[in-house]
């Protein structure tokens, strides 16, 4: 009974300490710097979303590039004459502007005293923003957006099992050859056969477009069951020449983006939603401003839970339809017929 | 049970026909009622049953409506196999799932071969039977047939089929919770009546009766305590005034004898002397009280005790079939504990309480007197199991047991005190039948009605009911006990060491103990109070069958035992039965390794029973004859006195060394290992009796049995 009665008194307590905190907060909302690179999309608004759940009052000022990187070193300026609590970046090259690398940050032309935040940076070590995921080792946290290669592949395997995975890549993109070094680790954990096939790179020291056809042919010879396409610029770019091929050789593509199974010809797509990267980044933020963490405490993480995406039309070309359980949980881009 | 208490053939008779006629009635009642509900459950259990297999149907329906709307077609879906065998999980009523295309051919299946369906899916395909959510009986299956209807047009049928023998079983389950309402109605209802009419009816008139016969041989000092203006008041109101009158008549005529003291004259002198000498002679003949009203004579029936014990026990017996499995809910890790001992640990601190508070409680009695002792003690088991409904932790869950425990204690042994009290010795043998029986008919009633509640109500609920019940038995002691029990002194001899180490040096007491009396409640608190229903509630069987399992034991015990006992004591046969019991106890618990079923752990608790039965009685027997010796130095009081705290060394043993089994091997194996302890112990036993022989080597004055 005693201990009911006290469980009760703490609880009141803890109750008012909380009205109490919020009066306070509600008097003074933490002020969020954000800044975009192509417009208010589904992060931004997952972002802001989150505190308004959570009753924790924000003022965001919004801040767009447009795609424009000489407008980044105004915002630097801005942000710090505003002396705002957190400062949110958005995209690889707002962050690399904003916030520099690890190993080459300028206080005059960087933030370097403001906490900050950055999201949608798809590989974060590879360009330098953070040493490794662990800790950023300075005043910035982050959240990484790509699914990893082990979930990745047992999405692949409950749609379709394999024991031969095939994988183009361009071998002048670090995030390509980290992310292919991975896929080996797992191949030899895993127990199943990587094909990988680099691009060749031509006189100019290009990767060479031309060659991707000749490729997916060579690994649907060898008998690939999928295709795995990265998150490479240079596919991203012929993602229609490389999904394309491949169903024309019956080879089915799972890629770690969105852009292939919605534009090209991918059929299953293992993606983080961008509304979902946005939540979960501002849950890092309300740890460095409520729970006052230091951000380089926090290590760079990606949300649990996934999406995936099928594209119908391909499942049908290729007569590889998606197991029914698969389905109750999937976007799926409807048949145009 | 009913004609324990009294012998006079008129009232025996009058108990007997009310008795007869309300249970008569009563059985007929319920049993109407029982049918009547039973009939309508059973007209609702189908549609209800089709209703959920509907459901099902549907949510796995629109999942594949979904699939093929997004172009799968109908026959190339894929990973049917895993979707629909996950659709039968969490419905074990449910025997298969089967799709079916356009003409009733199955396209995907899973669960129970369909073969005898088949016809049935193909007539529901070509319309020969409506698809309308109602089940058709087809086979030994009810199969509900749910319409698969993509945007494009039909697809085909989804088949949900409902083992038939779910049906039965769940109307069996019922038709056995009435069976157990019924036999606990009744029983509660005998000794409510039981109560009732000796405490208004047959006690009263039983006393008039006692009364009157002193009367008639001239014993005029007690009037009796009128305690109701009924009929039965009135007729003990008639009587206190006969006796009333003749009393005032002796005492008027003592008073003018006295007035005609101071009287002179010869005549009156005379009168006087003659007046004298006939109250001398009224007064040798008759006997009057010195007040000037006769005495109120009070008398204390057995029934007195037996009602609150009964309820007592009752309520305490309500969490047996549960009380593992709640504990288990509550786990909280123990430093040096196994997670089985862990469990095991409440029951046996319960045991040791009880143990320990036995001789306390015993001694309170004969300082405080019966009545506070068990008002005390039944106020500790309201806190104790109020305390356990509302328990937090384990942590707590054992404090509030030790509570109960002591409660438990105390209020058993008041009880056993008033029975001391109001008994003689030649007819207190049947007071402790009274005793136990109350003990055992509680057991069968708590044990099988507490399933049921547990099951309708939950556990913490059945825990409040307990304490309400212990309020309601302390109330009964309120009202009945009276303040103090004028009575023999309670005979409890305080056990020390010394006694202990005297029987313990009896070779002949320690393997009796040892091999004995130890491993019997051993097996009772490890295999029946802990295991039991640990493992059926793992071989999935509900509150309700695990306490009608539980009671077997009790009903065997409760014939049993009192008819093993007397065979015992007109056959002179003790040892063998003893052994006989041993090898049934321990081969029943043994057995269940073969089987590892319900029924196998059943048969095993009805062994058990069959065989404390056959062992409890003779081997307390065996007591005065093996510790002939003893018996002479301490007396049989104490002797008897340390067997049972010896005997409880096993109940507060049992569940620790279950837990280790238990841990170590699994459920079926522990109980197969208590099994062979008792087994094992059965043989050291026999073989020592037969060699040693049961009395003492000195010239045997009794011929053992």
């Amino acid at each position: 009974m005693r201990r009911r009665a006290l469980l009760a008194a703490a609880l009141l307590a803890a109750l008012l300490a909380t009205v109490a905190a919020t009066d306070a907060r509600a008097a003074d909302p933490y002020r969020v710097y954000l800044v975009a690179w192509r417009g208010w999309e589904d992060a931004c608004q997952g972002f802001k979303d989150y505190f308004t759940a959570e009753g924790i009052p924000i003022e965001v000022i919004f801040r767009d590039a447009g795609r424009d990187k000489s407008k980044l070193p105004l915002f630097v300026a801005e942000a710090k004459a505003l002396d705002v609590d957190l400062v949110v970046t958005w995209g690889t090259s707002v962050t690399l502007g904003m916030l520099g690398t690890h190993d080459g940050t300028d206080p005059a032309k960087h933030i370097t005293d403001i906490p900050s935040v950055f999201m949608i940076v798809s590989q974060p070590v590879g360009a330098k923003v953070v040493p490794d995921f662990t800790s950023s080792g300075r005043n910035v946290a982050g959240t990484s957006y790509l699914v990893s290669e082990a979930t990745q592949l047992k999405v692949a395997r409950s749609y379709r099992p394999f024991d031969r995975l095939a994988v183009i890549y361009n071998p002048l993109e670090k995030n390509s050859v980290l992310n292919v070094t991975r896929l080996e680790r797992l191949a030899d954990s895993e127990g199943f056969e990587l094909l990988a096939r680099p691009v060749p790179v031509d006189a100019e020291g290009k990767p060479d477009a031309e060659a991707l056809p000749g490729l997916v042919a060579e690994v649907a010879a060898a008998g690939a069951q999928w295709l795995y396409q990265g998150p490479d610029s240079f596919l991203n770019v012929n993602r229609d020449v490389l999904t394309g091929e491949a169903v024309r050789h019956g080879v089915p593509v799972f890629a770690a983006g969105e852009n292939p199974v919605r534009r090209a010809s991918a059929l299953l797509g293992v993606v983080n939603r961008y509304y979902m990267v946005g939540q979960f980044t501002a849950h890092q933020a309300v740890r460095i401003l409520v729970d006052k963490v230091s951000p380089r405490d926090l290590p760079i993480a990606s949300p649990s839970r996934f999406s995936l995406i099928i594209n119908m039309d391909v499942a049908k070309t290729l007569g590889l339809y998606p197991p029914i359980n698969l389905l109750k949980f999937a976007e799926v881009i409807p048949a145009r017929n | 049970m009913a004609e324990a208490t009294h012998r006079s053939s008129l009232i025996g008779r009058i108990r007997a026909r009310l008795f007869g006629l309300a249970i008569v009635l009563l059985l007929v009642a319920l049993t109407a009622i029982s049918l009547y509900s039973l009939s309508q459950f059973e007209h609702d259990l189908v549609p209800e049953m089709d209703r959920k297999a509907a459901a099902v149907g549907e949510s796995l329906a629109a999942d594949i409506v979904r699939a093929v709307d997004y172009g799968v077609p109908p026959n190339a879906l894929k990973g049917m196999g895993p979707f629909l065998a996950a659709g039968m999980e969490g419905h074990p009523e449910i025997r298969y799932l089967a799709v079916c295309d356009g003409e009733g051919a199955v396209l995907y299946h899973a669960g129970a071969a369909v073969d005898g369906v088949l016809a049935h899916f193909r007539a529901v395909a070509a319309g020969g039977a409506a698809a309308d959510g109602r089940s058709v009986r087809v086979d030994v299956f009810y199969d509900t047939a749910v319409p698969i209807t993509a945007r494009a047009g039909a697809v085909g049928t989804l088949h949900v089929g409902v083992d038939q023998k779910f049906v039965q079983k769940t109307l069996e389950d019922i038709v056995l919770d009435i069976l157990i309402v019924l036999l606990v109605s009744l029983l509660v209802t005998f000794e409510l009546l039981l109560f009732l009419i000796t405490f208004n009816i047959s006690g009263p008139i039983e006393t008039v009766t006692k009364l009157m016969t002193r009367v008639e041989n001239g014993d005029f000092r007690h009037a009796m305590e009128s305690r109701s203006k009924d009929e039965v008041g009135q007729f003990i109101a008639a009587f206190n005034d006969a006796v009333g009158l003749v009393h005032d008549l002796y005492r008027g005529m003592v008073r003018r004898a006295d007035a005609y003291r101071q009287a002179t004259g010869d005549e009156l002198r005379t009168a006087r002397r003659r007046m004298v000498a006939a109250l001398r002679q009224l007064h040798d003949r008759f006997a009057f009280a010195d007040a000037p009203k006769p005495a109120v004579y009070r008398e204390s029936t057995l029934v007195d005790v037996r009602t609150p014990l009964f309820i007592f026990v009752f309520a305490e017996e309500l969490s047996r079939s549960f009380f593992p499995i709640y504990v288990r809910d509550l786990f909280a890790p123990v430093p040096y504990l196994t997670p089985e001992a862990v469990i095991g640990l409440p029951i046996a601190l319960f045991m040791l309480f009880v143990a320990i508070g036995t001789p306390f409680a015993g001694a309170w009695t004969d300082r405080y007197g019966n009545r506070p002792v068990f008002l005390w003690g039944a106020g500790l088991a309201v806190v104790g199991f109020l305390g356990t409904a509302l328990a937090f932790n384990l942590y707590d869950l054992m404090a509030w047991r030790v509570l109960t425990a002591v409660g438990y204690a105390m209020a058993t042994m008041a009880c056993q005190g008033y029975i001391v009290a109001i008994t003689t010795a030649e007819n207190r043998a049947r007071g402790m039948a009274v005793f136990v029986g109350a003990i055992m008919v509680a057991a069968i009633c708590g044990t099988s009605i507490g399933g049921v509640l547990a099951e309708r109500l939950g556990f913490r609920a059945t825990f409040f009911l307990s304490a309400a019940l212990a309020l309601v038995a302390a109330a009964f002691v309120h009202q009945v006990f009276r303040r103090r029990e004028s009575g023999p002194e309670a005979e409890q001899p305080k056990v020390t060491t010394r006694e202990v180490l005297i029987l313990l040096r009896n070779p002949r007491f320690a393997v009796m103990m040892l091999f004995g009396a130890v491993p019997a409640k051993l097996i009772l608190t490890g295999f029946l109070f802990y295991l039991t229903p640990l493992f059926l509630h793992e071989l999935g069987n509900s509150q309700s069958d695990i306490g009608r399992g539980m009671m077997v034991y009790f009903a065997i015990m409760v014939f049993g035992n009192p008819l093993c006992a007397r065979l015992a004591d007109r056959f002179r046969v003790r040892a063998p039965l003893v052994t006989a019991g041993g090898v049934l106890a321990g081969g029943g618990a043994l057995v269940v390794l073969l089987w590892h079923d319900t029924a196998a752990v059943i048969g095993g608790i009805a062994a058990l029973g069959l065989g404390h039965s056959l062992s409890t009685a003779p081997l307390l027997a065996m007591v005065p004859v093996v510790c002939e010796r003893e018996v002479r130095i301490l007396g049989q009081t104490m002797v008897l006195g340390v067997f049972r705290i010896l005997e409880r060394i096993g109940s507060v043993a049992g569940p620790f060394v279950t837990a280790a089994l238990a841990g170590l091997f699994g459920f079926a194996e522990a109980m197969a290992g208590l099994g062979a302890i008792v087994l094992g112990s059965t043989v050291v036993f026999t073989l020592y009796f037969l060699i040693a022989g049961s009395a003492p080597p000195r010239p045997a004055t009794r011929p053992a049995g």
